[in-house]
């Protein structure tokens, strides 16, 4: 019956137990330059991976740091006066200019025209 | 519990030799089958069976190592027939199906070992290469045919047909051989 399975154990290399034994020698005495290189290149990764730990760690620690610093920074500078006094008095600035300054508006035309005319008296 | 493949894949890629020793004493006899199929001659198939492992080692990084058998078997092919390519080109001798053969204990069993081995190599060698394969895989190897269908890309029904009609023919073969005889 072409169901039931040939005996093809004659033609079976493992029958052999020492010539078996010999290919799988010679297998793994062929891979060894490439298992070298690889348990190399592993060794390495490993080495990376155990100093990577701890520098992450402190990469993480110094963006803490940076970030906690900036917001501390960004807020004073918003909580300061946006021309200080001193900065409109060391520039010189027109008494009208800095009064504009001091009340964040933006001059109109007439205050402008007033302007001119003070600084002609 | 055995380790299974893919566990041994991944050791293997950190070079680890005993986990790859593991996979090729698991795999050899298959990659063996497929190498005789093509190449019907036991020395080349042992030759293409110990290089494709080499080169399967040196490309790992590409397989899936949940489907490293069927990775496995498409590197001992195209192996096998980049070999019968350049064999083809050199023709340099005769094909010897017994030079598979091995100095055995007992003179006698190894003649008549020798003599059954010529005989289904012979049987086998009109085969389709598909045939050839599926037969050794199965009947010499063991495996199923959802396995056989996975590492050759065929449907398990194709499978189980091309055993029928590769079985048929070599009973055949082997029948006629005997009634010449």
């Amino acid at each position: 019956m072409s169901h039931d399975p040939l005996d093809l154990t004659a033609i079976d290399p493992s029958r052999d137990a020492a010539g078996w034994e010999r290919m799988v020698r010679g297998i793994m005495a062929r891979a060894q330059p490439e298992l070298a290189r690889r348990a190399a290149g592993a060794g390495v990764l490993t080495l990376l991976g155990r100093w990577m730990r701890p520098a992450l760690a402190a990469a993480a620690v110094l963006a803490l740091a940076s970030g906690a610093a900036l917001t501390s920074a960004n807020s004073e500078a918003a909580a300061a006066p946006a021309t200080p006094a001193g900065v409109v008095q060391a520039l010189e600035v027109p008494e009208p200019v800095a009064n504009w300054l001091e009340e964040e508006r933006r001059p109109e035309t007439y205050d402008v025209i007033l302007a001119l005319e003070a600084r002609d008296r | 519990m055995a380790e299974s493949d893919a566990v041994l894949v991944e050791r293997a890629r950190s070079g680890d030799g005993a986990a790859f020793e593991v996979l090729v004493r698991r795999h050899l006899r298959a990659a063996y089958a497929i190498a005789l199929g093509i190449l019907r001659n036991p020395a080349d198939a042992e030759d293409v069976s110990q290089d494709a492992f080499v080169r399967a080692l040196e490309r790992l990084d590409e397989c899936d190592p949940e489907r490293f058998a069927a990775w496995l078997l498409r590197i001992v092919r195209n192996t096998a027939i980049s070999a019968q390519r350049r064999r083809r080109v050199r023709q340099a001798m005769p094909l010897e199906w017994a030079n598979g053969a091995r100095s055995l204990s007992d003179p006698a069993k190894d003649a008549e070992r020798s003599a059954l081995r010529e005989r289904l190599m012979e049987a086998m060698e009109p085969l389709p290469e598909k045939q050839r394969e599926v037969l050794l895989l199965h009947d010499l190897e063991g495996w199923r045919h959802r396995e056989i269908g996975e590492a050759l890309g065929m449907p398990e029904g194709t499978v189980r047909y091309t055993l029928f009609q590769a079985r048929r023919a070599m009973r055949e073969r082997l029948g006629h051989a005997s009634e010449e005889e």
